[in-house]
């Protein structure tokens, strides 16, 4: 099991930000997590990493990611990329260093950036800044990523490079996301939040229009595409 | 003479490396607060000495910075952290001041730490500088690696397992202790040009990290250097004459990039 939270809360200030949470993720899942501003999606990647103080369990590879702290070790965390200090001057072939001083050339190959390693990071386009990120996620051979907002600011072309990626790689994925329409085809599974888990399952399961409303306080359209999976729209302008 | 340019080099490497820090860290203002924090501990000590009791100035100027330092950080989590610095700021300026009122005869004294003189270190000075400079490589390069990725990417550092409270202690350690070290020399008001614009300038141009404050650190020297010469012709400070070269060459440095 790679992921297992019972009762899972977390106040900030007194404010429930996560509420009795309770699911499992299995070892080499693709999951996706969505819901609105405020609805504790980075929180949870934090308790995920035992970077908070919990209320509750959360279970991580079996241990408590709050006191076993050689969990970190098997994650990868690509935050934000709005926390990045993207004016240091810093070119890629150190950022990719930053998680593991090997440098895997597959990885490299595989997100084209054989010809940017000493280009500065600020330098490049949003796409290939996510790119970097996720590369350098990926050095460290991680047994999980945890992902956040992945697809801010970044072109179809990196969002359909990253998710074939993303599906191919040999660990569990946590990825939030605003718009979930990129990766809808490469998840095994959906969680929709706010502040409490509003459902947890196949897509076509948790899309339903009484599960969006209740996360978005909105009616959300919502359309089937040829393979018969449901797709959320404007996720991105709720979200 | 050796002394003033042996002392220049170490003021430049010292300001080159916190100045980036503080700059990256994105808490380039602190400087100022450490300077006028670090100024309120020599006025403890004047004041202290005005009634008879001689200490030294160096060890209430780094208490002092060190507190105010940890106190900025405080006051960050309130609201935000330019509004803990800045209050942080005005506090440590409220005591100054207040020190300064109730001391005796000082105000010559306290001139020399407000506004800086080169051509007034001494050897006590220059031993400071030299363990500072000791203190402040030895700690960056040590942890060199780890700085770079909290500066580049603090929640992806933390997430890795880096003790990142820790390291940012580490750096406001590196920044308190690099001001106080220099203000004797380039003043508590003007060390802010100092340590802030070339580091500026330096990250603008670099191709990486350790670029940006080798420039840094060339701009700072060439700035020490023509504000003493300068001060040799014309009766002004020469902090002053740097700090104004500073912010020129940083005026310049940003037409050019726009």
């Amino acid at each position: 099991m790679a992921i297992k939270a019972k009762n899972l809360s977390f106040s900030y200030r007194k404010k429930k930000v996560l509420e009795n949470l309770n699911f499992e993720i299995k070892d080499g899942e693709f999951i996706a997590i969505l819901g609105p501003n405020g609805a504790g999606k980075t929180t949870l990647l934090k308790c995920i990493l035992g970077l908070l103080k919990v209320e509750g369990e959360i279970l991580v590879f079996g241990k408590d990611p709050s006191t076993c702290k050689k969990i970190l070790e098997m994650i990868s965390y690509v935050p934000q990329k709005s926390t990045l200090s993207t004016d240091l001057p810093i070119t890629v072939i150190d950022v990719l260093r930053m998680n593991s001083k090997e440098l895997n050339e597959e990885i490299i190959e595989d997100f084209e950036l054989c010809d940017k390693m000493k280009t500065l990071f600020r330098e490049l386009s949003g796409g290939f800044q996510q790119r970097v990120l996720i590369a350098r996620a990926l050095m460290k051979n991680p047994k999980m990523i945890l992902l956040d907002e992945p697809f801010n600011g970044v072109d179809v072309l990196s969002q359909e490079k990253i998710t074939k990626i993303l599906e191919k790689v040999n660990a569990t994925v946590l990825a939030v996301v605003h718009n979930i329409n990129p990766i809808i085809h490469a998840v095994d599974r959906v969680m929709l939040l706010n502040r409490e888990l509003i459902a947890f399952g196949k897509p076509n399961d948790v899309f339903t229009k009484e599960n969006l409303f209740k996360a978005y306080k909105a009616e959300i359209p919502v359309v089937i595409c040829e393979e018969g999976i449901i797709h959320p729209l404007y996720g991105d302008q709720h979200g | 003479m050796d002394s003033i340019f042996f002392s220049i080099t170490l003021i430049s490497v010292i300001a080159s490396v916190s100045g980036s820090l503080s700059v990256f860290r994105r808490a380039s203002f602190l400087v100022a607060t450490v300077a006028h924090s670090a100024l309120a501990g020599v006025a403890l000590s004047l004041l202290l000495s005005s009634y008879g009791l001689e200490l030294d100035y160096f060890v209430f100027a780094t208490l002092f910075a060190i507190l105010f330092s940890a106190i900025s950080t405080l006051f960050s989590k309130f609201y935000n952290i330019d509004t803990g610095i800045s209050i942080s700021f005005a506090l440590s300026m409220a005591l100054a001041v207040i020190f300064l009122s109730i001391s005796r005869n000082v105000s010559t004294k306290i001139w020399a730490f407000l506004f800086g003189e080169l051509y007034l270190i001494t050897e006590k000075d220059i031993f400071y500088l030299v363990m500072t400079t000791v203190i402040v490589l030895l700690l960056f390069g040590f942890f060199y690696e780890k700085i770079l990725f909290f500066l580049f990417d603090p929640e992806g550092a933390e997430a890795s397992g880096i003790n990142v409270k820790l390291l940012d202690t580490i750096l406001v350690l590196i920044i308190a202790l690099s001001v106080v070290t220099v203000i004797r020399s380039v003043g508590a008001v003007l060390a802010y040009a100092i340590f802030v614009a070339p580091s500026a300038v330096g990250k603008t141009f670099a191709r990486n990290f350790k670029q940006s404050i080798l420039y840094s650190s060339t701009i700072t020297f060439f700035c020490l250097l023509a504000g003493f010469l300068i001060s040799f012709s014309i009766p002004v400070s020469a902090s002053a004459i740097s700090a104004f070269i500073a912010s020129i060459l940083y005026l310049f440095a940003m037409i050019r990039k726009s």
